[in-house]
């Protein structure tokens, strides 16, 4: 064994290596002699150290960058502007979303809205909540030329327990199918009129047809007891189930209604019993009634159409009326009576 | 200048990491001031040598809005410093990434402007030097900046880190997530390219 070892020769790569760990500092205490004695022995590693040292000085001494004038100020105001709100709190927790994944997720949820709404039908419960609503935030009062106050429609086909009063006819209405029942309440109002020759136009009637529902809605909710109830403007309608549809895609629904100068203070203390009379039929009737308010006579009236189903005069007999406070003794009153 | 003690604001003296992200996370929004104003010096010095000091700021905006976004997250394990540059790093690439994707669509590629002419701020190292001397040290300056951003990313990277920024080999090897062998190989064959680049 040779005192004096002969140098360990590199490739250019390992040479490189530990010269640029041997500037860091970071090479353990033999290799560091190792590298030494090499330096020493070779005039060209030597200068590879050299030259390598020059650059790591020239890069040590280069100044650093400054920064453009207030930058931090800058950013701070920019932060502040980029981390307000909803979705920069979500962030700082963690759930960040790039903008593309926000609006993939809204169009989702857009989606799924819109599939929903499309495939399921509408539940009666709703349908008829959302007009009640309606009626409690805006009562509605009937114009002052409609002729129809104080009308009840009842349907051809009622069961046999009799006629509902009204609140028990609003009960009943979620149970009839929500679709036909709306439609009943929404077909009676025009039908009345184009029976009658004095709807305006269907577009009005159309206009109309909600606000007078949810009048009806409103008054049975505010009023338990509605069998004198004298106010005029609130036009009684109990649509309690799917009426037949009529000829063009009305449905038309028996009824009886006041008409000539008594529709102003009279009106039908509860709904007429027109149930198992067939028609089509439509009359006018004179009716005497006394000061309880109860019919005690009944005279057809000159006009109509169609046969008069046989017992429609005992059910008129059986009707009573409700006068305003202004008319509380016996007297007379004019309906029409309609059976499609 | 002595600034009045009643002057000073909280949000210009630093307490030190571990407060201020603590005073931040207890929902103090001055903490992050303060972050921003000890750190937005040191993250911009290296985003200009990353990038270029045109694109610096926008780099350094971007980097404190990560930080902001993820301080929650923030361990203590490595400094706040390390952290930071490491945001900051991946800040720089993606930057690079879109300008170069920019430049391919306008079809301009990028020019040696930007390299040859002073930074801002550039002023000259000695005052006592002649015009010449200040105009030859600042020619060398642009010269070796020039030559450090044409290394090759991921040497650049390791360079930058360990010889201007004053990084340990561990800390690099956080920013960078590679092993620290890598880091000191990225480091040597770094320094040998700008050697034969200067020589």
């Amino acid at each position: 064994m040779s005192a004096n070892p002969q140098p360990r020769s590199f490739v250019t790569g390992d040479l490189d290596l530990l010269i640029s760990r041997s500037l860091d500092g970071d090479l353990p205490g033999e290799e560091e002699r190792e590298l030494q004695s090499l330096l020493a022995a070779d005039p060209a590693a030597r200068a590879r150290y050299e030259a390598m040292a020059r650059v790591v000085g020239r890069l040590e001494e280069l100044p650093d960058p400054e920064p453009p004038f207030a930058m931090s100020t800058r950013i701070n105001s920019q932060l502040e502007d980029d981390t307000k709100g909803f979705t920069a709190s979500l962030q700082r927790f963690g759930f960040y979303f790039r903008p593309a994944t926000v609006g993939v997720i809204a169009a989702g949820i857009a989606a799924v809205t819109i599939s929903y709404s499309v495939m399921s039908p509408p539940k009666p419960d709703a349908t008829i909540a959302a007009v009640s609503e309606q009626a409690k935030a805006q009562p509605a009062a009937v114009p002052e030329d409609d002729g129809r106050v104080n009308a009840y429609f009842a349907e051809p086909e009622r069961k046999k327990d009799g006629p509902a009063p009204a609140r028990e006819t609003s009960a009943a209405v979620p149970d009839a199918p929500a679709p036909a029942a709306a439609r009943a309440r929404s077909a009676a109002p025009l039908a009345d009129a184009l029976a009658e020759g004095r709807a305006d136009d269907e577009k009005k009637l159309n206009r109309q047809e909600p606000t007078l529902v949810a009048s009806s809605e409103a008054s049975l909710a505010k009023n338990e007891d509605l069998a004198f109830a004298p106010e005029r403007d609130a036009a009684f309608r109990a649509a309690a189930a799917p009426a037949p549809q009529a000829a063009g895609g009305l449905r038309a629904v028996a009824s009886v209604q006041v008409v000539g100068p008594s529709t102003g203070t009279l009106r039908l203390a509860a709904p007429a019993r027109l149930d198992g009379l067939s028609g089509p039929f439509e009359g006018s009737y004179r009716l005497d009634f006394d000061g309880a308010g109860r019919v005690t006579r009944v005279v057809r009236l000159a006009g109509g159409s169609g046969s008069e189903p046989s017992g429609l005069s005992e059910r008129l007999k059986d009707l009573s009326f409700a006068p305003g406070e202004a008319a509380r003794a016996a007297g007379t009153v004019d309906v029409k009576v309609r059976l499609p | 200048m002595i600034m009045p003690a009643s002057f000073r604001s909280e949000a210009h003296e630093w307490p030190g990491d571990e407060k201020a992200v603590a005073r931040f996370l207890g929902g103090d929004p001055t903490g992050f001031e303060q972050i921003v104003r000890h750190y937005s010096g040191m993250v911009y010095a290296l985003a200009a040598r990353l990038v270029g000091p045109w694109e610096a700021e926008e780099v350094v905006q971007e980097t404190f809005l990560r930080a902001w976004r993820g301080l929650e997250s923030f361990r203590g394990d490595a400094s706040l410093k390390t952290w930071l540059y490491t945001i900051a790093l991946n800040r720089a690439r993606a930057r690079q990434g879109t300008l170069a994707r920019m430049r391919k669509v306008f079809s301009s590629p990028r020019t040696n402007a930007e390299d040859d002419q002073p930074w801002p701020g550039d002023e000259a190292p000695d005052p006592s030097a002649s015009p010449e001397e200040q105009a030859v040290e600042l020619e060398q300056r642009a010269i070796l900046r020039k030559a450090i951003r044409n290394l090759p990313e991921e040497f650049r990277h390791a360079v930058v880190l360990r010889d201007l920024e004053g990084l340990s080999y561990d800390d690099i090897a956080r920013v960078l997530n590679v092993p620290i062998g890598t880091v000191r190989s990225r480091i040597a064959r770094g320094r040998a390219a700008l050697v034969e680049e200067l020589s």
